[in-house]
């Protein structure tokens, strides 16, 4: 980490290594596609080198790179519109055909789980990943996010209910 | 006249989704089949969530990624996109920002935010309406560019989520307003 902070880049790729596969996963969350998550994640890395001087060591890196990647997550959504991928959408795609056999299943069923997550507003859909996928406390969240625990808690509460019906219209 | 049923609040339902409920109020669920429903509907959708995951780019991809972002962190800032200003100018339209944020919010800050705290039920209508704001849009992608040490330059310390806190304490025509002035400003400074 000391040596990353003091330019060496080899250290901070061994830092991106570490840590890649749960900032890509996070953007994912968001977006639900590839092209636009590894774009997403790679800006959240390039913030953080930019921004190394200023972590203080007091919070845990990884904890100081979900902040930063949440805001990267906010950020883009809020000047990019991404086209919603419906639960329908998926199920009329070329080459969707009915599961051969359990994991197909499975697949599926997640890709509508994906695709009704990134339907949620902004707010809910990042505490809802945050505290799901990336099991971070209420407290933690809602430093992240900016506000009170009970809003957070209030945010995830909202994005279940929604998702409940979400999930459940398209059945 | 019966006794009213007091059932549980949304963050209590959610700590008794998560299994963290205080005694009084489990107490209450198990006795309480409207309460009792709510919570196995909101676990029948986290098992549902757990079992979502993300797919797995190639292994190709990850061995890469790493010198991908040593060759964005080396590439020139036009790579950043077409739309941003040029470096200098992000510190005049920063601290526009913030005098614009300051006079907007000057008269407002007063007592009356303890009084009339937002509600969770205001506070997720008011996200709605930011998140189809267009003006509030630009303010968003002007705070987007602006990185770290810029910011400081102009004064302003950014925290995480402050841009949302200054959005929600703002009405639609003030976002309005904060987006002219900081559009004026981009054309002032020929950005």
């Amino acid at each position: 980490m000391q040596a990353a902070r003091d330019g060496d880049r080899a250290a901070f790729e061994a830092l991106v290594a570490r840590h890649q596969r749960r900032v890509y996963q996070l953007c994912y969350r968001f977006v639900a596609n590839h092209e636009d998550a590894s774009e997403m994640a790679q800006d959240a890395f390039v913030r953080a080198y930019r921004s190394l001087a200023a972590f203080e060591g007091q919070a845990q890196f990884a904890t100081w790179l979900h902040r930063i990647t949440v805001n990267v997550c906010l950020n883009r959504l809020a000047v990019k519109t991404y086209p919603q991928t419906t639960l329908r959408d998926i199920e009329a795609s070329p080459g969707h055909e009915e599961p051969a056999d359990a994991a197909m299943l499975r697949g599926e069923r997640a890709a509508r789980v994906r695709a009704a997550v990134a339907q949620l507003p902004k707010k809910q859909r990042a505490t809802l990943i945050l505290r799901v996928y990336h099991d971070l406390p209420h407290e933690e969240i809602a430093r992240i996010l900016g506000g009170s625990v009970s809003a957070a808690k209030t945010n995830l509460f909202y994005a279940l209910r929604s998702l409940r019906k979400l999930l459940a219209s398209d059945d | 006249m019966g006794d009213a049923v007091t059932h549980l609040s949304e963050t209590q339902l959610v700590e008794a989704v998560e299994g963290r409920l205080e005694a009084a109020s489990a107490a209450h669920v198990a006795g309480c089949q409207t309460c009792g429903t709510r919570v196995t509907e909101l676990q029948g959708v986290m098992r549902i969530l757990s079992d979502a995951s993300v797919p797995e780019p190639s292994p190709l991809f990850w061995e890469h990624f790493p010198s991908r972002v040593s060759r964005a962190i080396d590439a020139p800032p036009a790579a950043a996109g077409w739309f941003l200003p040029a470096r200098w100018a992000w510190g005049s339209v920063a601290a526009v920002t913030l005098v614009a944020v300051m006079l907007l919010l000057g008269p407002m800050r007063t007592a009356v935010d303890d009084e009339y705290p937002v509600t969770a039920d205001v506070a997720e209508g008011l996200q709605d309406d930011l998140d189809a704001d267009e003006a509030w849009a630009l303010v968003r992608s002007v705070a987007d560019g602006l990185d770290y040490e810029d910011a400081r330059e102009a004064g302003v310390s950014p925290r995480a989520g402050s841009i949302e806190r200054i959005a929600m304490e703002l009405s639609a025509d003030e976002r309005a307003e904060l987006a002219r002035l900081i559009e004026q400003e981009l054309k002032r400074t020929g950005a």
